[in-house]
């Protein structure tokens, strides 16, 4: 479904990605992993087209999107979230999934999203009319994967979505995952705490400096002495 | 159960006021239409007028979000354009109104296009800003066209349509109404679509709107455009109203006096600029306070309205009706 070919990006004369190759199944519930700076936010940046790559194509759905704007990505079905949770803080859950179903209810919609009653779904109802700016971290996070889902996306990519949540939200927010993953969305995942990952996705892959080091099950990755010297040190 | 009961008095309270709200700017539009002031007929014609434009500048600040300083040049631009299209060119005035509204549009798209390119907004106040003293200097400057610094006399009255005469007083007042309710109805009608709401969704978070699939330079062009045309079209009927026009009507001063009553009444709120501008506009006048007190006393309401209620009038009362509401929403019981 999706297709990273060879793709870097330098900053002047750091390489923040160096020819990174992967390719990501429809339906596959799969990690992004590794240390502080090793180019998981700017893979996203690429392929999400905050901006282009330095070198390299993006193919998503059999169709290149390299340096396509955002916007486009998403009435193609591809969106994702941010580090923490952006949401618009004045607005009501209400408000902010009517602007989320802007493409679904637009003429000529691509598709409907794939949970048709987010509000419902995620167990956001009695939050229905606060100001999202208001409300707990852990709902903040599942509001931006709900509007996510309003958009009718096929493919999430969520940046650290777990980042800063106690064990209660974490709990939750794994199972939100696991429901929009059912429903049929390709789902892939930045996150720097291994053990969220591990109990969730079916495939992880390991950045470190910009390279990817590794690409397996949780419990191949896990045994692998390159991810373990990128965690822990030489 | 005394504060359920109290909560939903308030709500129902609060369904109605709209219904209060609109039968009273009916009111107001009805008074100077059958008295016989001429005085009043011609401030109900000026107040009409700001109306408009405070309405159609909402349209890009209040819901798009987007620091717009070119209005009154949109609305002098209009002016000149119209009173040159009739007196120079023998033109009808009513196929003046949508012919400069045209040209406004294709002025603003070329000035919002590069502009509005940027997230942020300095570079569109700037350039807006710009554009607006490049208009006015040409207002006073092209002597041959315009007359220059003097301004040029309007001797021509709208011609009759439709078999009503639009010439006296009166009829000017229509027109100024009409274009009022046509920038409230344009307003309305965005305010409640999907369109209108991508624009809120701009205004809020540009980067965080086009990851949810909203085309963030379209929309912010549209309503720039959209609103700009408006003004110009407010403009066709200042003319033949004021029976003359200066370059002062392009100045900045003149944008910023309209951002202050929108801002005094309510920026992103329906009856903001209406509020606004009686507050900004109609009471100075009523008070018969002179130009310069006037711009002193409107300036320390603006400053008091952004220290105590940033949402303006307009945005508190809504603030407040919608608690009620909830409130009322919620059933008797305590709390809240």
């Amino acid at each position: 479904m999706l297709r990273i070919e060879s793709v870097t990006q330098r900053f002047g004369g750091l390489a923040a990605l160096s020819d990174v190759t992967l390719e990501i199944a429809r339906g596959e519930l799969s990690g992004l992993i590794g240390p502080n700076g090793a180019g998981k936010t700017t893979l996203f940046n690429v392929v999400s087209g905050f901006f282009a790559p330095t070198a390299g194509r993006v193919v998503f759905d059999d169709r290149d999107i390299t340096g396509v704007a955002p916007h486009e990505l998403a009435a193609r079905g591809l969106v994702r979230t941010f580090q923490g949770a952006r949401v618009f803080p004045k607005l009501t859950i209400r408000e902010s999934l009517r602007i989320a179903s802007h493409l679904p209810q637009g003429r000529g919609a691509r598709r409907q999203p794939v949970i048709a009653d987010v509000l419902h779904e995620f167990g956001l109802e009695r939050y229905v009319d606060e100001p999202a700016g208001s409300l707990p971290s852990g709902v903040m996070r599942e509001l931006g994967i709900a509007m996510a889902i309003a958009t009718g996306a096929t493919m999430l990519l969520l940046d650290e979505p777990a980042a800063g949540l106690s064990a209660a939200e974490v709990a939750n927010l794994q199972r939100v995952i696991r429901r929009v993953h059912d429903a049929g969305v390709t789902v892939w995942v930045i996150e720097h705490n291994l053990h969220f990952l591990m109990g969730l996705v079916q495939r992880a892959i390991v950045l470190d400096a910009g390279a990817m080091i590794a690409d397996g099950s949780p419990a191949e990755i896990t045994r692998d002495p390159a991810v373990v010297a990128a965690y822990l040190g030489s | 159960m005394t504060a359920g009961k109290h909560a939903a008095l308030l709500g129902r309270a609060a369904r109605w006021l709209p219904v209060f709200g609109w039968l009273l700017l009916a009111a107001l539009i009805a008074m100077p239409a059958f008295g016989s002031s001429r005085y009043l007929i011609y401030l109900g014609t000026l107040l009409a007028l700001q109306a408009a434009l405070a309405t159609s500048l909402n349209l890009v600040m209040g819901y798009a979000g987007q620091f717009a300083m070119s209005h009154a040049a949109f609305y002098g631009f209009g002016a000149y354009l119209s009173a040159i299209l009739v007196s120079s060119f023998g033109l009808n005035f009513w196929v003046s109104i949508p012919l400069a509204m045209a040209i406004a549009a294709v002025v603003a798209t070329a000035i919002g296009y590069p502009a509005l390119r940027y997230t942020g907004g300095v570079q569109l106040a700037l350039v807006t800003f710009a554009f607006g003293e490049l208009a006015r200097l040409t207002a006073a400057n092209w002597h041959s066209v315009t007359g220059g610094p003097m301004g040029m006399r309007v001797l021509y009255a709208p011609a009759p349509l439709l078999g009503i005469d639009f010439g006296s007083g009166r009829g000017l007042y229509a027109i100024a109404v009409a274009m009022f309710l046509i920038s409230l109805a344009l307003v309305f009608f965005v305010q409640r679509s999907r369109f209108g709401r991508a624009l809120v969704a701009v205004r809020e978070d540009e980067v965080l709107a086009s990851f949810l699939g909203i085309d963030v330079m379209r929309h912010k062009l549209i309503a720039y455009v959209a609103s700009s045309a408006l003004a110009a079209m407010a403009g066709t009927a200042y003319a033949p109203i004021m029976s003359f026009i200066s370059p002062d009507l392009l100045s900045a001063q003149e944008s910023i006096s309209l951002i202050g009553a929108l801002i005094v009444g309510g920026i992103g709120t329906l009856a903001g600029p209406i509020v606004g501008t009686l507050v900004f506009f109609g009471v100075p006048e009523l008070l018969r306070a002179a130009r310069l007190y006037r711009l002193v006393a409107l300036g320390v309401v603006v400053v008091l309205v952004v220290l105590f209620m940033p949402q303006g009038v307009a945005g508190l009362a809504r603030q407040r009706l919608d608690r009620w509401r909830r409130a009322a929403a919620l059933g008797p019981g305590p709390g809240r």
